[in-house]
C-alpha cells in the first residue's frame, strides 16, 4: 500500500522539533506583516525567507507543486488583464511590479501555513490555541483547518493520478489546450473530496470529544527550547529587514 | 446495554425516512449482525447507535435510542462516544491525529485523563494489538490491517461498553479478518456488546448471536446466524455467501508460456537497499483474469502502478505483445480502477462520465457503446444522475465501466468489491469475465475470496516472490 501514501510524516526535521507555538507565532507574525508590506522588494524578500523556512521540511516536490499552482494563477490573471487591456485600451496596462504584490503575499502565507500544518502534532496546535483562551467555535475549526491540509494534499495527488490514468494531463499544457475540461477534471473531485474530508474530520473530532475545554489534558506537554527562541528571534529579524527594505526606494506607490 | 426502540429517522431535506420502526438491542457480551443490500439502511443504523444521527447529521428522530438506560437525545456526542466506540469501514475517516500514539491519546486527552493514565492505556492497547513498533508511525504509512488495528486500539483505549463496527473487513486480507474475529471474540467474552454491520458473512460464524437483515430501511428478517445459510433468503436479500472457499492456493499459477502482457525482471524500491520488487517476471495471458495475491505490504498496489506507468521501474521492462512499452505509453494502453472512487468521477452525469472516459482513447467510441455499457452495468436508469450522488456500489460499477470503455490492453482493478453487497459483487464479477472473454487481460487485486473464486483463472502471488533481505 505504500504507493498510495502521498502524505507521510516526512521524517523528523528541525521544524518538527520546534514547539507548535513557535510555528504559530511565525505564521501570525508573517500574516500580519504582509498586510502592511506593499513593495515587491520587501514581499519578495519575505517570500524567499519563508520559502527557505518551508524547505527545511525537505518536501521539495510539494513546494514545487504549490509554487507552480500560484504561478499558474498569476499567469492566468495577468493574461486576462492583458486581454482586457487589448479589448478596452482605456484600461491601464498591467504593471508587473504592482501585479506581483498580492501573489507574493499569498506565497508568504502558503509557506508559513504549510510549514505549520506539515510538521506539527494536531493536539499541540489545539493545546496552543486552547491556552490562548480562544472560544471553542474559533479554535476547533482553526485546528481542523490545519489538520485538513495534509488530507487535501493527499487528495490532490490522487486526483492527478486519476486524471493521468484517464489519459488527461493536469499541467500547464493541458490547462491551456483544454481549460474548461481540465479545470472540471481537477476541481470537481477536489471540491467533493474537500466537502467529504471536512465532514469526516468533523465526525472524527466530535467522536473524540474535541472542544471539551474543561476537561482536556495534554499527553505530550510542549516546552520551549533554545531553538524556539532562536527561530522566533530570527523571524523577527527577517520581518524587521523586510520593513527596512520597504522604507527604502520603492517601485510602487502605496497600499494595494 | 444499547437499545433502539421503535426508531424512525429521516435525514434533513429527505421526505422518506432512512430507517423505520427499528427495534434492536445488544446486551453486554452479545454480538448482533446487521446486514442487507446496499442502501437498505445499515449505515444509518451505525449512525443511530453512535449518536451521529441526529447529533451530527441532524434530521428527525422518532422513538428512543438508549445506552445503559440513558436516552442519547440527552447526551452529548462526546459522552456517547465514551460508551459507544465506532470502527469505520475506512479507518482513515476516523483518524484525527497524524501518528498512532497521538491518535490513541487524542480522545483520552479530551477526557482530561492524567498523562500517566494515558500512557498506561496506550501501552495496554499497543501490546494487545501489536502496535508497539509503530506507535510513532504516520497513520498514512500503515498497511490497511495496521490502520484497522490502530483505529480499533484508539476506540478501545476509551474502554467503551458497546463497539459498533461498520464493514470492518472491507480492506482486510483473510488472515487479518480471522485475526479481527478472534479479537472480537475476546471483547465479547469481556462483556462488550458488539454491533457488526457487514456484507461479508463468512468470518462471523460462531461470533454472532442474532442476525438482522435490513431491506428498504426496515428489519426484514431476524434470527440466529444459522438462518443466513438459507440460499433462498440470501438470494432474496442480495446477501453474500456464508461459507467461502479460499481459492488462493487452488488457483493455478501463471504458466511459463508467453502472455500478451509480460513483466521482465521488474525491480523497484521506495528506499535504497530495501527492494520491494526484485527481478519479478510474469506473463499475463489474454482472456485470463489473474488474481494478484499477497499479504498487505507485499507490493501489489505498487506493481499495479508500475504496470500502468504511474511509477517508474528501477530496472526491467513491461512488454505488450512482445514489445517493450515506455511508462508514458503504458498510461494510454492500460487502465486501472483505483480504490477511492470520489477521485475518479468528474462530470455532470453518468453518461457524460462514460463518454469523456471513452473520448481520450485513440480509437473513437460511439455513443451506442456508452449506452451498451450503461445497460451492461445496470446504470441505464441513472444515466442523467450526477456521478457523485450515486451509492457506493453504483459508483464502483461506473468507474469500472469507464475503465473498460477505453478498451485498455490490460485492465487492473484494486479491491473492486470492497464494501459491496452480493448483487453488486456478482455484477462486477460478470463484467470482468466478459471483458476477459473479449480478449482483454484483467489483473485483480482483491482480498475478497468470493470474487477471486468467481472470476480468477490464474494467480500471481507476490508472497512467493523472492526479494533481497
Amino acid at each position: 500500500m505504500r504507493a498510495s501514501f502521498a502524505i507521510s510524516s516526512g521524517g523528523t526535521t528541525f521544524l518538527h522539533a520546534l514547539d507548535a507555538r513557535t510555528k504559530m507565532f511565525v505564521g501570525v507574525a508573517a500574516s500580519l506583516s504582509v498586510i502592511f508590506l506593499n513593495t515587491p522588494q520587501s514581499l519578495g524578500f519575505l517570500a524567499a525567507a519563508s520559502g527557505a523556512y518551508l524547505l527545511v521540511l525537505r518536501r521539495f516536490a510539494l513546494a514545487g507543486v504549490c509554487y507552480l499552482f500560484l504561478l499558474l494563477m498569476a499567469g492566468a490573471a495577468l493574461g486576462f488583464m492583458w486581454l482586457m487591456h487589448g479589448i478596452w485600451p482605456r484600461m491601464a496596462e498591467p504593471d508587473l511590479a504592482r501585479f506581483s504584490i498580492p501573489f507574493l503575499r499569498t506565497l508568504v502565507l502558503a509557506n508559513v501555513v504549510l510549514a505549520l500544518a506539515l510538521s506539527s502534532r494536531i493536539q499541540a496546535v489545539l493545546a496552543a490555541l486552547r491556552a490562548l483562551r480562544l472560544p471553542v467555535w474559533l479554535f476547533v475549526p482553526t485546528a481542523v483547518m490545519i489538520r485538513f491540509i495534509p488530507s487535501f494534499l493527499k487528495d490532490i495527488k490522487e486526483v492527478r493520478e486519476s486524471m493521468k490514468t484517464r489519459g488527461y494531463g493536469s499541467g500547464p499544457a493541458a490547462l491551456f489546450s483544454r481549460p474548461m475540461l481540465t479545470v472540471r477534471l481537477l476541481f470537481m473531485p477536489l471540491v467533493v473530496r474537500a466537502l467529504r474530508t471536512s465532514d469526516e474530520l468533523g465526525v472524527a473530532a466530535e467522536l473524540k470529544g474535541v472542544g471539551n475545554r474543561n476537561a482536556a489534558s495534554c499527553y505530550r506537554p510542549q516546552r520551549f527550547s533554545g531553538r524556539d527562541l532562536a527561530v522566533a528571534c530570527g523571524a523577527l529579524c527577517v520581518l524587521t529587514a523586510a520593513f527596512l527594505l520597504q522604507s527604502g526606494p520603492s517601485l510602487s506607490g502605496g497600499m494595494h | 446495554m444499547i437499545e433502539l426502540a421503535d426508531v424512525t429517522y429521516s435525514y434533513p431535506h429527505q421526505a422518506a425516512p432512512a430507517v423505520e420502526h427499528i427495534d434492536l438491542r445488544a446486551r453486554p457480551g452479545q454480538a448482533i449482525l446487521c446486514t442487507g443490500a446496499s442502501g437498505s439502511g445499515k449505515s444509518t443504523l451505525v449512525r443511530l447507535f453512535n449518536g451521529l444521527a441526529p447529533h451530527f447529521f441532524k434530521g428527525g428522530l422518532r422513538g428512543r435510542v438508549r445506552i445503559a438506560g440513558a436516552d442519547t437525545a440527552d447526551l452529548s456526542l462526546a459522552r456517547i462516544s465514551r460508551q459507544v466506540g465506532t470502527l469505520f469501514q475506512d479507518p482513515e475517516h476516523q483518524f484525527f491525529a497524524l501518528n498512532v500514539a497521538d491518535e490513541i491519546a487524542a480522545a483520552l486527552e479530551w477526557q482530561g485523563l492524567a498523562t500517566g493514565e494515558i500512557e498506561s492505556r496506550i501501552a495496554g492497547v499497543a501490546d494487545r494489538f501489536g502496535l508497539r513498533d509503530i506507535l510513532e508511525a504516520s497513520v498514512h504509512d500503515l498497511s490497511e490491517g495496521q490502520k484497522q488495528k490502530a483505529a480499533l486500539a484508539a476506540v478501545l483505549a476509551q474502554r467503551p461498553r458497546v463497539l459498533v463496527l461498520d464493514e470492518p473487513t472491507a480492506n482486510l486480507d483473510p488472515e487479518a479478518t480471522l485475526e479481527l474475529a478472534g479479537i472480537l471474540g475476546t471483547l465479547k467474552a469481556d462483556g462488550i456488546a458488539l454491533v457488526v454491520v457487514d456484507h461479508r458473512l463468512y468470518w462471523l460464524e460462531g461470533l454472532i448471536d442474532e442476525a438482522v437483515v435490513m431491506e428498504n430501511g426496515r428489519v426484514a428478517h431476524r434470527g440466529p446466524f444459522a438462518d443466513l445459510r438459507d440460499d433462498a433468503l440470501r438470494t432474496r436479500f442480495g446477501l453474500r455467501a456464508v461459507a467461502v472457499n479460499d481459492p488462493r492456493q487452488t488457483l493455478p499459477p501463471l504458466s511459463a508460456e508467453a502472455g500478451r502482457v509480460s513483466g521482465q525482471n521488474l525491480c523497484f524500491s521506495y528506499e535504497r537497499d530495501r527492494p520491494l520488487l526484485d527481478g519479478l517476471c510474469f506473463d499475463l495471458p489474454a482472456g485470463g483474469v489473474v488474481g494478484l495475491l499477497g499479504p498487505n505490504g507485499a507490493g501489489k498496489t505498487t506493481l499495479a502502478r508500475l504496470l500502468v506507468g504511474l511509477l517508474r521501474l528501477n530496472a526491467g521492462e513491461v512488454r505488450i505483445d512482445g514489445r517493450p512499452v515506455r511508462p508514458s505509453e503504458l498510461l494510454t494502453r492500460t487502465g486501472i480502477v483505483l480504490q477511492n472512487m470520489d477521485h475518479q468521477l468528474h462530470m455532470r452525469s453518468v453518461r457524460q462520465e462514460l463518454l469523456t472516459a471513452a473520448g481520450t482513447t485513440r480509437s473513437l467510441h460511439t455513443v451506442e457503446e456508452a449506452e451498451r455499457m450503461l445497460v451492461r452495468f445496470g446504470l441505464a436508469h441513472l444515466a442523467e444522475r450526477h456521478p457523485q450522488s450515486l451509492s457506493g456500489g453504483e459508483k464502483q460499477r461506473l468507474v469500472i465501466a469507464c475503465g473498460m470503455i477505453r478498451h485498455p490492453e490490460v485492465l487492473i482493478l484494486d479491491e473492486p468489491t470492497s464494501g459491496l453487497d452480493g448483487r453488486n459483487m456478482e455484477t462486477i464479477a460478470r463484467s470482468l469475465d466478459e471483458f476477459a472473454r473479449e480478449g482483454g487481460v484483467v489483473l485483480v487485486i482483491s482480498h475478497d475470496l468470493e470474487l477471486l473464486e468467481k472470476t480468477c483463472t490464474h494467480r500471481l502471488d507476490l508472497a512467493g516472490h523472492p526479494r533481497r533481505a
